[in-house]
């Protein structure tokens, strides 16, 4: 319906209700909320339905403070581990495992800078800014976005050195649209049996990330540059062995004040060379900052950004070059979770708390008349049918070793439309190594970027790890002709089409737009769709496989294949009650 | 007991009580089945071209099923190794010269230049779309963002967080700022040298096929797509950055070319039904028609042309002026550009004669108004900023795109034309006058494109297609 | 059926072309489009033209150092006080006013960042940088090319509209009231001294489009019909005037299909203010410049609440340290736009939706990048069955708690989106809302 143009209707009535959640007034990882849509909201629309909540992120005690937030792309979407919806009598409609995974995958191909922008506003996911912007050809970052977060307050440009701490956190309100079939359906949802949705919520270890800038492993040319000891328009080094308690920043990615600098104080920092990657950094403990302010008179009046840290420290590990130097240039990131001159040997734990829980549900007073109607041919013994588009997932693991695997799925719907496969890094993974990305999966390497770009998002995303190729094979039929080349998408500096071409129509027949495939890289999905247009494909009784090759460079990581399989789902809604279709 | 497979859609009267109604009730409110209990099988071949050089492709299809209109040509470059990219405006659709639809002898669908028509389709693609999407499908990358001085030697109290300068094209990386320049790059997986490898759907190759799906299994002959290539040294396959050799040759990868191809299949006696009682098939169609002309600035001050059409049912004229330089090459839009007079007095006016008649009562002269007239003859707005499509404003950057001002590259490059012929008439023997008047492009030779779209008919009778003007 | 172009030009502008609100004195541009046997297609109307700011009197045009800007989502349209559609029996068929703070609203909400560089930044001159546009557009030496449409129910409405003063609406007459150029600029500082006697002007002013010529057998028909009915959607403005903690308005709208409410706020003393953008939207501020946090927001009728069965209470009621835009705020008005779910093309974003101290310590409004600010509440009723709620008699109530703790009195326009039907009868018309 466009703004301007009228069409005529029958009148429908549309309020929307809050209904909070039952059992609890908060709830952290793992737990479970219970929200109970009542049959006396007989009608509403799922799609203008959300759930409203409140997100307090806490950081761990005994560690150095850090800004955090929700999954960048996918925001407190991230929370949701999995997610069922029954009918009030019990009824299971609909279950979905790995519901953040999916999420990924629909954010993340589904987006451009509008949407981003829109679930920046209302789904805590970060965004791009111009108080924070690269100035060294990086990557565009969508996770730079310090200035204005709804999960921390931001600093003024005047001097800070007041510890950052649980009290510059602020409760983040979340309003989350639901992507279950029954929620994501256009068509009004006739509630006569009731609904009941349980969320689980997700482990604290795979919901936080820190900023991009202040972080080793992805977009390094992104984080602040050192640029000298005694700040002057001949900027010197931190030679190995001796002492400082204080350095200067330089101005580029945007550094020119204390708002825009992304480290808080209380954080641990050290220095990595860009052409070496050696690190810079004090033997037995971490360097701190202590006072961050803008010295106006730095570099012949040109103003740099000073920090000062809580003690002098000896630099034990390598010269920290000046800006401009030749023996390369040295960028600041975050060491919370490094002990002195040991790699991410700390554990880092924050937790979130939720709380405010509501569905915000779209009611529809339809006409007397249709409900009349509709409750008479219930009671004649009709039935009435409600499909929706709906997904399952379909797990299975593969072991690091496996250079070549058969996935196996019992597939059982009669209306199958496509299929999109998430190879996922099984590997566990505490918070710190999720948060630093140590040793993660790199998915691409930037020239820009200094060094390979890892993985910030733990096992919620799929990873390429050296496939070479696959296929799928159902009801005795090699599917497409040949097999789909990955190589030059495993290289990381390169474009296969094909996978792109078949996952771009898996992702039409799931429903998803593939407004974006920036994703391609660092959110490997492999898809499928079964059937075209408004068809459908018959999965039952035939025989389904996907074949995978890593037979190049052998892979890193054991994989957890998340198989979400899309498909029209059937609720035939009785006078006696409710039956599900697959 | 009966099953009521879909609600009734209701009405309600003046006397309040309710009926059913086909037509007034919200599409949302009709609860019921999704139309979808088709069972549609399909398969996707994957075939290699039956001729391959660098200068010509041709595919045969085999005859199975229902060609899916969204299959796709993937291609890619090979031994590339200066920095080289595909062109911003076009992207992959650079390569190809002319694009050729046949079946037994009968051309479908033929458009001659059809990478300069490309760079005229690639303006309907808003620019959120070139950048997350294009960009890694087809090459596409004309997409913009604002840029701010970060010049490393400005204080920090002179660089600005929101103050931007100018506007700057976006290829997802930050812009590099130097010492005295600033220059913005694209990812490392569009670079040639990279071999990365891009797709063109068959629906952009054959607008034919945007709106018709053809029946192969019903065919008796097989269906050919044939691509004539711009020459490999012809300087109009890649753009390079500057300070790289000129006049190389840049190959295809002819091992790596393909078209994947889903052929669709409907339960069999579906489908032999509908063979059955479609002994004949009508399929109305566009096509596009080029007339080309060449000019130097001089004429283009006013220049008045036959462009053709006569005796067909013609749509839409479809225009822009293109610079012939043979340095295509070192511009990042390559020679895939419409030029804005950018010199003399920067004006241009111009009109559109058929049948008797002007389109326009007046000759059109404002600019902003010419891009509008493109909306209406297409139906949706191109995604051009101002600077771009009539030099006005000064807004793109001077920083550098692979060496080169982007502002030298992108201002007054994509003037492109559209007019929707509103008579409804079939145009009369006389054929369609262009009138243009461009005060005045700089110097140089030029090349002005004309594309009629008009009306084509074809028919598919006992398997054997013919083809005729509407 | 055929369509042919007209091009109009307007009938009371001087001979040299040239009509400026603060030059020539002559602050309306009429147009008539005559009452043709043809039905108008709105759709392709646009109003062309050319249009150039100069900073003083002597009309030299703004340098580097003039700090004179316009709003800059908007462009030209900022020159649009009112628009009136009316017949030639001076019947009004449409009519919106406070036309520039409608679109101040309506575009960033509707449009993306990328559309004010390209579609809106060819056509009205906009750019998603104040900067920017004041580099291209306001200090522009030559004359900038517009091509607009005139954003409205009318000629949005994808309705042929018939002309002819016997099956028709009998002439269409566009009246375009300019505004005044204090309300058009506004300084990039704190003084306007560089441009006290600033003013734009537009000029080589045409209406242009198409209209539809019905087949002789169709007009035979049109000529015995004896009514005719068109439906549109269109906006009505409201003023209303905030000044306190608990701001708590009612307001008789009067009309019986209201499908959706959008309201955006300004201190008053920003208008027609050389200084400050009176066409800015923003969150309400203190006289100390302190942003008056919304802590909540209770939309209702006849008295009660309606449609949100509970009360918006926002993040800022708990926290008032929180400075990150309540989202239920931002959700429902640009719900009140477009259907939220379905939105694929906006420009509000945590760049220029910010809830800020309007200081330098903080981010001035004027600094606010990617289209200047977007703030502001509403309301979608209907948003299904094209409907809408009945406001006829009913009052429409307002509360909103506030952190206005000064004397700081504040603008707010509620724009109200309503279904309009006109009736057609010999070239006479009747507007039922």
């Amino acid at each position: 319906m466009s703004f301007w143009t009228s069409e005529e209707k029958i009148s429908i009535g549309q309020t929307k209700v809050s209904i909070p959640s039952e059992n609890g007034l908060s709830y952290s990882a793992g737990q479970k909320i219970d929200i109970t849509i009542p049959r006396e909201i007989q009608f509403f629309q799922p799609k203008e339905s959300y759930l409203s909540l409140d997100v307090e992120i806490s950081l761990p005690s005994a560690r150095k403070p850090t800004r955090l937030s929700l999954d960048e792309y996918i925001g407190g979407q991230v929370l949701i581990k999995d997610i069922r919806v029954y009918t009030q009598g019990g009824t299971l409609l609909e279950e979905i495992q790995g519901y953040n995974t999916a999420v990924s995958v629909m954010y993340d191909y589904d987006s451009n800078e509008n949407i981003r922008n829109k679930r920046a506003m209302t789904e805590g996911t970060t965004s791009a800014t111009s108080f924070y912007r690269g100035t060294d050809g990086s990557t565009q970052s969508d996770n730079v976005n310090h200035i204005n977060s709804p999960y921390y307050v931001g600093v003024e440009n005047s001097a800070y050195s007041d510890p950052f701490d649980d009290d510059d956190y602020t409760k983040a309100k979340l309003l989350l649209p639901l992507h279950t079939g029954i929620f994501q359906n256009d068509k009004i949802f006739p509630n006569s049996m009731g609904l009941r949705l349980e969320i689980v919520l997700e482990d604290n270890n795979i919901v936080f990330r820190q900023l991009d800038s202040v972080n080793k492993n992805n977009k390094l040319s992104l984080n602040p540059k050192f640029h000298s000891l005694n700040g002057s328009s001949a900027p010197d080094e931190w030679t190995s062995g001796s002492d400082s308690n204080v350095f200067y920043v330089a101005r580029d990615n945007q550094n020119i004040g204390v708002d825009n600098f992304p480290f808080v104080v209380g954080e641990a920092i050290k220095f990595v060379n860009d052409t070496t990657a050696n690190l810079s950094y004090n033997n037995a403990s971490n360097m701190v900052i202590d006072t961050v302010e803008v010295i106006a008179t730095a570099d012949d009046n040109k103003g740099l950004i000073r920090v000062t840290l809580d003690d002098t420290y000896t630099n034990n590990g390598s010269t920290v070059f000046p800006l401009g130097s030749a023996s390369g240039e040295c960028y600041i990131y975050s060491a919370n979770f490094d002990n002195g001159s040991d790699v991410g040997v700390l554990s880092y734990n924050p937790t979130f708390t939720v709380s405010n829980v509501e569905l915000i549900v779209q009611k529809l007073e339809m006409p007397d008349g249709y409900k009349n109607q509709m409750n008479q041919m219930m009671r004649e013994g009709g039935s009435m049918v409600y499909d929706f588009l709906s997904y399952s997932n379909y797990r299975q693991t593969i072991l690091a070793s496996d250079t070549v695997a058969n996935i196996n799925l019992p597939l059982n719907f009669s209306r199958a439309k496509s299929i999109l496969c998430v190879p996922t890094d099984s590997t566990v993974r505490t918070t710190a190594k999720v948060l630093s990305c140590e040793d993660a999966y790199e998915y691409n390497e930037e020239s820009t970027d200094i060094s390979a770009n890892a993985n910030t998002r733990g096992s919620l995303v799929g990873i390429w790890d050296n496939l070479q190729n696959y296929q799928f094979n159902y009801n005795n039929r090699l599917q497409p002709s040949r097999k789909i080349s990955c190589a030059k998408i495993s290289a990381k500096n390169s474009i296969d089409q094909q996978p792109l071409v078949e996952l771009e129509k898996a992702l039409v027949q799931a429903g998803i737009q593939p407004r974006s495939f920036r994703a391609f890289q660092r959110n490997a999905v492999i898809g499928r769709a079964l059937a075209l247009q408004d068809g459908v494909y018959d999965c039952r009784g035939k025989s389904f496989s996907l074949q995978l090759e890593y037979t190049g460079t052998p892979p890193d990581f054991p994989k957890l294949f998340n198989n979400y399989v899309f498909h029209l789902r059937r609720l035939n809604i009785t006078a006696d009650g409710i039956s599900v279709e697959l | 007991m009966s099953e009521i497979v879909e609600t009734q859609e209701m009405e309600t009267t003046i006397q309040g009580d309710v009926k059913p109604t086909q037509s007034n009730v919200p599409d949302l409110v009709k609860i019921g089945s999704i139309p979808s209990n088709l069972q549609i099988d399909y398969d996707t071949t994957v075939y290699e071209p039956v001729t391959k050089s660098q200068s010509f492709l041709r595919f045969q299809i085999d005859n199975k099923g229902i060609l899916h209109s969204n299959s796709k040509l993937t291609i890619s470059m090979t031994g590339v190794t200066e920095s080289a990219f595909f062109p911003f405006g076009v992207g992959v659709n650079s390569l190809i010269e002319r694009a050729t639809l046949k079946c037994g002898g009968k051309t479908l669908s033929e458009i001659d230049d059809w990478n300069h028509y490309m760079a005229y389709r690639s303006m309907f693609i808003a620019a959120e779309n070139n950048k997350e999407r294009e960009s890694i499908t087809t090459a596409r990358l004309m997409s913009y963002q604002l840029e701010y001085n970060n010049i490393k030697s400005a204080s920090t109290t002179e660089i600005p967080n929101t103050k931007a300068q100018a506007i700057a094209v976006d290829t997802g990386l930050y812009p590099s700022v130097g010492a005295s320049n600033t220059e913005t790059l694209m990812p490392d997986y569009l670079l040639a040298d990279n071999a990365p490898v891009f797709q063109i759907s068959l629906a952009d190759l054959f607008p034919f096929l945007k709106m018709n799906q053809i029946p192969l299994y019903m065919m008796r002959d097989p269906l050919f797509v044939e691509l004539t290539l711009v020459g490999a040294n012809s300087k109009n396959r890649l753009s390079i950055q500057a300070g790289e050799t000129t006049g190389q040759t840049y190959n295809v990868d002819l091992n790596n070319v393909h078209m994947i191809i889903d052929h669709i299949y409907y339960p069999p006696e579906q489908m032999e039904a509908f063979a059955a009682a479609n002994q004949q098939i009508t399929l109305s169609y566009h096509d596009y028609n080029l007339s080309k002309q060449s000019l130097v600035p001089s004429q283009a001050k006013n220049n008045i042309r036959n462009v053709g059409g006569a005796g067909r049912i013609v749509t839409k004229v479809i225009h822009g002026i293109s610079n012939n330089a043979n340095d295509g090459e070192t511009q990042a839009l390559n020679n895939f550009q419409a030029e804005y007079p950018n010199t003399g007095n920067n004006t241009v006016e111009l009109n559109v004669r058929y049948n008797n008649s002007f389109i326009y009562p007046i000759d059109v002269k404002n600019t902003a108004r010419l891009y509008n007239l493109i909306t209406t003859a297409e139906g949706m707005t191109p995604f051009v900023p101002r600077d771009s499509y009539n030099d006005e404003g000064n807004s793109i950057t001077s920083n550098l795109i692979y060496g080169r001002q982007q502002n030298a590259q992108f201002k007054g490059a994509m003037f492109y034309q559209a007019h929707r012929l509103h008579k409804g008439e079939r145009v009369s023997g006389k054929g369609i006058d262009l009138y243009t008047k461009y005060d005045e492009l700089s110097g140089g030779n030029y090349t002005q494109r004309v594309w009629l779209e008009y009306l084509k008919i074809a028919t598919i009778t006992n398997g054997v297609l013919d083809v005729y003007n509407g | 059926m055929s369509t042919e172009h007209f091009e109009i030009v307007p009938d009371n502008v001087q001979a040299n072309g040239k009509v400026s609100y603060d030059k020539s004195g002559n602050p309306t541009i009429r147009i008539k489009i005559p009452d043709v046997e043809r039905h108008l297609l709105a759709g392709t109307v646009r109003l062309n033209g050319k249009f150039q700011c100069f900073k003083n009197a002597a009309e030299d045009a703004p340098d580097a150092d003039t700090a004179m800007r316009m709003t800059e989502a908007i462009g030209v349209y900022s020159v649009i006080d009112s628009l009136t559609f009316q017949n030639f029996n001076g019947q009004t068929i449409e009519k919106i006013d406070n036309y520039n703070k409608f679109c101040s609203a309506f575009i960033p909400v509707g449009g993306s960042k990328q559309d004010l560089f390209d579609s809106y930044g060819t056509t009205a001159l906009s750019m998603p940088n104040f900067e920017v546009q004041r580099l291209s557009v306001v200090n522009n030496a030559s004359a900038n090319t517009f091509s607009i449409p005139l954003i409205s129910g009318l000629m949005n409405g994808h309705n042929p509209i018939p002309l002819s003063s016997g099956w028709g609406i009998g002439g269409l007459e566009i009246i375009i009231n300019l505004s005044p150029s204090s309300n058009v600029f506004f300084s990039a500082s704190t003084t306007s001294a560089s441009f006290a006697d600033g003013f734009y002007e537009l000029s080589d002013l045409s209406l242009t489009g198409e209209t539809l010529v019905p087949e002789p057998a169709q007009l035979q028909q049109l000529q015995t019909q004896k009514q005719s009915v068109i439906e549109y959607n269109t906006i009505n403005t409201f003023y209303q005037n905030i000044n306190s903690t608990n701001a708590v308005l009612s307001m008789n709208l009067g009309l019986s299909k209201v499908l959706s409410i959008f309201g955006t706020i300004t201190p008053t003393n920003f208008i027609n203010n050389l200084v400050e953008n009176g066409l800015a939207n923003l969150y309400p501020l203190n006289t100390d410049n302190s942003v008056a946090k919304i802590k909540s927001v209770i939309w209702q009728r006849a008295g009660e609440r309606f449609p949100f069965l509970y009360n918006i209470d926002t993040m800022q009621k708990d926290d008032n340290a929180q400075e990150f835009a309540d989202p239920q705020i931002v959700r429902n008005f640009q719900s009140a736009v477009k259907v939220f779910s379905e939105m694929g093309r906006t420009n509000v974003s945590p760049e220029n939706n910010r809830v800020e101290d309007n200081t330098a310590a903080s981010l001035s409004y004027k600094l606010f990048t990617d289209g200047g600010s977007t703030a502001g509440i509403g309301v979608s009723y209907d948003h299904i069955s094209n409907d809408g709620v009945s406001f006829k008699n009913i009052p429409l109530g307002l509360q909103m708690n506030l952190g206005l703790t000064s004397n700081n009195p504040h603008a707010l326009y509620l724009f109200v989106h309503n279904k309009n039907t006109i009736i057609i009868e010999n070239g006479n018309v009747q507007v039922i809302s």
